[in-house]
């Protein structure tokens, strides 16, 4: 058994566990924090520029977001990895009314961004890499237990046939929504599914797309698409958009089955031709869509963040947003708690960051949920109800500045982290 | 029902009360079932305590466990607890449930004042939550929780307030209009003011050091705690005196 010490454990290192740690890195620096991040899998990072890799799945950053990470330093360098949404397009496949939004009106240089996960996590775990000083990253390490508690929390973990108990202040859970640990230790969370499946794929297109971003109301559900940057692979070039369409539950064999060609033509049929004709299809998540809020987010000297604590439906972009307001808030909180001398573990000092999300994910879910509801349905009163949205969204500046304020996410508290050490 | 020997003539008990929860004891681990409205406030009394006493390590004692939701939840912040209670067939579904969880809670059917014989001053934490209002002799199971404290101790009771409010809330609205609980779970008789529970605190050597409400939106189906509205669902906090 090796026993050690530090003074942050996160478990999971996706998405999320690596932002929070990059979150932490500048505080880390300035009090002297050790921060371990723990993850079941590898986390060698591939080389960024590899366009062969097309596993699909893409994050649609807000406005906010962005800010988020400009103000550690981090946004400069993720930018060359990212595409911008210039503008976008709501259309319903039946009806004439399509409300249209651009960054101009908007007076942002982009509405959102798209980047694709294995990029970003790639991006993350370099960055993480050259703050080695401050944050250990434990590949292949399987958490066996949590013993909680606000001055000395202990992770016992399991790493290449050896057990390690690591003791810390605080254990920050990132380790996606299906965890079998937190079951465990009876954190339940309230979860219903939608009945929905999301097919998630990427499309090379025939033209740029010059970043306009469809959201379209089918038959079948709404579908997605979203500019990505271009592939670049020796002298060829795809030009790329990331695609997400939410249909029925029953559904998601007969996609996994479809040949790649009638998927791509129903595609195409569903999406029309504002971006050009669809040439080929990448590879095809299909996952069913849950709604779920944890029940419990905080206890003494742990924390839970991101799927873990939350998923949301897709179909407004938020889920990832949502987790990184989280995270910065939460990176914030230790911050303070730095400044102060306090433990970081200390369960008053966490409630009161949970309390401070809760609002949040609140607002979040409800938002989300209506607009699934909202474009999900063929009745008639809500596919009304829908041209009307999208008539008004397009005639009311009042209306759609508060819709853009909202998909933007333009109510994210400004953060006051330390920036990242190499920044 | 039977009862070991060794326990007194006359426990502090209500048999009616009992046969009560009895009868509903396979519905205790149901979240969307007869004890739902306890399954959605445990998360927050479980913090609110827990921010109190760290129960990390801690000796506990929950009194009147039931089929062990605030028990378990306290073991699983790592507290060595004791969960007791009277009726039968709740301490089984309790066992059971430990067993399916993988925490170990010991649990024993007997009342607080017959454990407070056995095992007076051992306990750095009692919890006594939802279960004044079920018992004859209310003050003497406060008396009972203070025996069973070290010195500095600490402990929780939560109950029902007395008055129109509490009756329209906890009886009219929980039991009938909404049917959030089986009807004839609470007897409004029984209900208890927070000045009553602050004498008998005082009057067993606890000094009482908060209170807060809990207030539940029938609309959102949530549950707060309110610092200063303790006019229906209330816990409160003490410490046992030095000298008592």
């Amino acid at each position: 058994m090796v026993i050690s010490s530090c003074d942050i454990v996160i478990v999971g290192a996706g998405l999320v566990g690596a932002s929070v740690a990059l979150a932490l890195a500048g505080t880390a620096q300035i009090y002297g924090l050790r921060i371990v991040l723990l993850d079941t899998g590898s986390l060698d990072s591939l080389p960024l520029d590899s366009g062969s890799i097309f596993d699909g799945r893409a994050t649609a950053l807000s406005y906010g977001s962005r800010n988020l990470l400009h103000g550690i330093g981090l946004w400069h360098s993720l930018a060359t990895h990212v595409e911008p949404i210039l503008r976008i397009q709501v259309s319903d496949q039946d009806h004439f009314a399509t409300a249209r939004l651009s960054a101009t009106e908007a007076g942002t240089e982009a509405l959102g961004y798209v980047v694709e996960n294995h990029l970003m996590k790639n991006f993350l775990l370099q960055q993480l890499r050259k703050l080695s000083d401050w944050i250990v990253l434990h590949d292949y390490a399987k958490v066996l237990t949590v013993d909680n508690a606000s001055c000395n929390s202990l992770v016992s973990y399991k790493r290449h046939d050896e057990i390690h108990q690591l003791e810390s202040q605080l254990i920050i859970m990132a380790d996606g929504g299906h965890s079998e640990l937190r079951r465990r230790m009876g954190m339940q969370s309230d979860s219903q599914s939608y009945q929905q499946v999301a097919l998630v794929t990427t499309v090379v297109l025939e033209r740029p797309h010059q970043g306009l971003a469809c959201e379209r109301f089918t038959r079948a559900g709404p579908l997605a698409l979203l500019p990505l940057p271009d592939h670049i692979d020796g002298n060829t070039r795809a030009r790329c958009a990331a695609v997400v369409w939410t249909q029925p539950q029953q559904r998601a064999t007969e996609l996994q089955q479809l040949s790649d060609r009638t998927l791509l033509a129903q595609l195409q049929q569903q999406a029309g031709y504002r971006l050009g004709s669809l040439l080929s299809l990448g590879g095809r998540h299909i996952y069913p869509l849950n709604l779920s809020l944890a029940r419990e987010q905080v206890r003494q000297g742990m924390v839970v963040v991101g799927n873990a604590a939350h998923t949301l439906h897709p179909i407004a972009g938020q889920g990832f947003n949502l987790a990184l307001r989280g995270i910065f808030e939460l990176a914030q909180h230790i911050y303070q708690a730095c400044e102060k001398g306090q433990p970081l573990g200390d369960l008053k000092g966490l409630n009161a960051y949970q309390h401070r999300m809760q609002r949040d994910q609140q607002r979040i879910i409800s938002f989300s949920d209506r607009i699934m509801r909202l474009f999900s349905s063929e009745q008639l009163h809500l596919s009304l109800l829908r041209q009307a949205g999208l008539l008004a969204l397009m005639h009311t500046p009042f209306a759609k500045k508060m819709f853009i304020r909202a998909a933007m996410g333009m109510d994210t508290p400004i953060s006051i982290l330390p920036p990242l050490p190499n920044a | 029902m039977c009862y070991p020997s060794n326990q007194a003539d006359n426990p502090n008990m209500d048999a009616t009360e009992i046969a009560k929860f009895e009868a509903l004891a396979n519905r205790w681990w149901d979240r969307q079932g007869d004890f739902k409205p306890l399954h959605d406030i445990n998360p927050l009394r479980i913090n609110w305590i827990d921010e109190r006493v760290e129960l990390h390590n801690k000796k506990v004692v929950d009194v009147g466990c039931g089929g062990g939701i605030l028990t378990e939840a306290m073991a699983q912040r790592g507290a060595q607890v004791t969960g007791i209670d009277m009726a039968t067939a709740p301490l089984n579904v309790a066992r059971l449930h430990g067993l399916e969880s993988d925490v170990e809670v010991d649990y024993r059917q007997l009342t607080a004042e017959q454990l407070a014989t056995q095992e007076s001053g051992q306990y750095d934490v009692v919890t006594c939550l939802e279960m004044l209002e079920h018992v004859p002799d209310p003050g003497s199971v406060i008396q009972a929780c203070s025996r069973l404290l070290k010195p500095s101790g600490q402990v929780f009771f939560a109950t029902i307030n007395r008055n129109i409010k509490s009756w329209l809330m906890a009886i009219v609205g929980a039991e009938y209009i909404l049917q959030l609980l089986p009807r004839g779970t609470h007897n409004h008789d029984k209900f208890l003011r927070p000045s009553e529970l602050h004498r008998w605190q005082q009057e067993a050597g606890l000094r009482p050091l908060e209170i807060t409400g809990m207030t539940y939106n029938p609309i959102t189906g949530r549950y707060k705690l309110k610092p200063n509205d303790v006019s229906v669902n209330y816990l409160m906090y003490a410490r046992k005196q030095q000298k008592s």
